[in-house]
């Protein structure tokens, strides 16, 4: 086990000498090139041990102290979704089709992470292309379970989730746009935080579904993620969709005590239904109990249009995607098989370029095709759209109640890996939790609260209206302190 | 509620440029079928007047000025950009012939 759990432990072991921004780097570079949990796809040696370098040499000419104000994040040394740009650094976001892609730019969420002092380690497995929750779909091969190696690690950011609970990096970036930050990180027992949408830049990170996309952080600790949010987080012209507003603050404002006397906290019906696994129901239930011990109230809420978020999910998030995925064309994206210069149309070339998509991919593009197509078009596209404002309604009306809403992450612990591959719909399902807050935008956390029989960690997500990031970490910071600590 | 049979896989296949042997066309007609049967719940929503949802914000989608920034170069004075294109030739993405 790691001994530091929080930045600042990493920072105070700086400051008297017990290591060195290097000597960590090295240590994590080593675990995770000796690890067979399959979460990283690369290494970044040479360019993290200069950075590590930069970093000691920081240290050394602040009087042998991090400059915690202007550098935060000084020597953490991080692992980067596979989906997000770095600069000269191999970035397959999970796919053959971007094998060998090497973009020139890096990602605005990783440029400013650097800028603070993070040390980006390596580039981590993941869902090729983020389809998939349980990362069984990498062109890569699947990545396993930090301690259960039959169970999958969730998905999207299984890599993200793995790495950080097995300590092959300290802190992990992961991109959430159904659950895939929020669900790995319950299923492997850290804290996993969607920032509301528009907070963290989108730009250098490999489109999935635009209107869903947001980047966020998995750490041992909510005041990390607090912490890793803010930095990276606020307006970046280079993304049309980034809110304005400033997020300088989050960590401290997060750092405090929320006001539990009195805290609404909402209890949606939809989310507490059959089939939940009883131990899962019962660390919920239990953690709840004792928030209302210390005085929060907990008030039952109806978010009617519930049912329907994973159909609507599932018809936008494709539509999006197959979109989205039209310039993996051999042209301006992809690889290019040699095969593919024979063709003789173009209509031949590009069908050759695409074969490189996986079997989920393609499935999701056959979908979002169909759902944009001729005839179809208002039946499918339109009609989620408009059951999106719906579901979206719901939690505005929910909020004129509450302050925050808690549920379950997910229905189950994680489960064993093979166990839903075959079977596309049930794999969709498990993002029943997590779906309707991307589809409203909403800020969500993950964070751990106990543990099933077989010592499978649960999660529990709290939900807030958009742009109280705040009041989401802070609940969940108290929630974090009622279990002990940090993960 | 649609019918999703081979014909409908391959046409719409074909229109998103995907290739897809006879194996996969079946898995599909499965797979795409049971969730598009699963979507169809959306009909009983009543959604009369509803404004559709495009966007993930509630502000309109700004643009950035149209400003070129200074292109970058790799250590030999190569246009960085070209690290991303599937082939190059002289300084330049190489693309197919397509006449």
């Amino acid at each position: 086990m790691m001994q530091y759990k929080t930045v600042s432990e990493i920072h105070d072991a700086f400051d008297r000498g017990e290591t060195t921004p290097s000597a960590l780097t090295q240590k994590f570079l080593d675990r995770l090139k000796k690890s067979d949990h399959n979460a990283f796809l690369t290494a970044i040696d040479d360019r993290a041990l200069g950075q590590a370098k930069a970093a000691d040499e920081v240290i050394r000419t602040n009087g042998g102290k991090v400059p915690r104000a202007k550098m935060p994040l000084l020597g953490v040394p991080m692992g980067i979704k596979d989906a997000l740009c770095i600069d000269g650094v191999r970035t397959t976001c999970g796919s053959k089709m971007l094998e060998n892609y090497i973009p020139p730019y890096t990602a605005t969420a990783v440029a400013r992470l650097e800028a603070a002092g993070v040390i980006s380690v390596g580039k981590l497995n993941m869902d090729e292309f983020a389809m998939g929750s349980s990362n069984e779909n990498s062109a890569f091969g699947p990545v396993l379970h930090p301690t259960h190696r039959d169970r999958v690690p969730g998905g999207s950011s299984g890599g993200s989730s793995t790495a950080v609970a097995a300590d092959l990096c300290f802190a992990a970036l992961g991109s959430d746009t159904g659950g895939s930050i929020r669900l790995p990180a319950s299923f492997c027992g850290v804290v996993g935080f969607k920032p509301t949408y528009g907070r963290v830049s989108r730009f250098g990170l490999v489109a999935f579904a635009s209107s869903l996309d947001q980047i966020g952080p998995l750490t041992h600790s909510v005041e990390d993620a607090a912490l890793i949010a803010e930095v990276m987080g606020g307006f970046d012209p280079k993304d049309s969709t980034s809110n304005p507003a400033s997020i300088q603050g989050l960590a401290a404002e997060a750092k405090k005590q929320i006001e539990v006397k009195g805290l609404r906290i909402g209890i949606p019906k939809q989310y507490f239904i059959d089939g939940i696994q009883a131990e899962v129901r019962e660390a919920i239930e239990s953690t709840l109990a004792e928030l209302t011990r210390r005085g929060a109230k907990l008030v039952p809420i109806d978010l009617p249009h519930t049912k329907y978020a994973v159909s609507t999910y599932y018809v936008v998030a494709v539509s999006e995607a197959s979109s989205n995925l039209s310039r993996m064309d051999g042209i301006r994206f992809g690889v290019r098989p040699k095969e593919a210069m024979e063709a003789d149309s173009p209509t031949e070339f590009y069908k050759r370029v695409r074969k490189n998509f996986g079997p989920e991919v393609k499935r999701r593009i056959i979908l979002g095709t169909f759902a944009l197509s001729s005839g179809y078009f208002d039946a499918y596209y339109t009609k989620a759209c408009q059951v999106r404002r719906l579901i979206r309604q719901d939690f505005e009306n929910a909020f004129q109640q509450v302050d925050l809403i808690a549920t379950p992450v997910s229905a189950t612990t994680a489960f064993k890996a093979g166990d839903k591959a075959k079977d596309p719909l049930q794999m969709y399902l498990t993002d029943i939790f997590t779906i309707p807050a991307s589809l409203a935008g909403l800020p969500g956390i993950s964070v751990p609260c106990g543990q099933d029989q077989a010592g499978l960690p649960i999660g529990m997500q709290i939900l807030g209206p958009r742009m109280e990031d705040v009041r989401v970490l802070q609940a969940a910071n108290l929630i974090e302190r009622i279990h002990g600590g940090k993960a | 509620m649609v019918e999703v049979n081979e014909a409908l896989i391959r046409k719409v296949a074909e229109l998103a440029r995907l290739e897809c042997s006879d194996a996969e066309v079946s898995e599909y007609v499965r797979s795409v079928g049971d969730v598009l049967g699963y979507v169809a719940q959306l009909e009983e929503v009543d959604t009369k007047g509803v404004e559709p949802m495009t966007h993930g914000v509630d502000f309109v989608l700004r643009a950035r000025a149209d400003v070129a920034e200074a292109p970058k170069f790799t250590a030999d004075g190569k246009p960085k950009v070209l690290s991303a294109a599937p082939e190059v030739l002289y300084d330049g993405y190489k693309v197919p012939q397509v006449l």
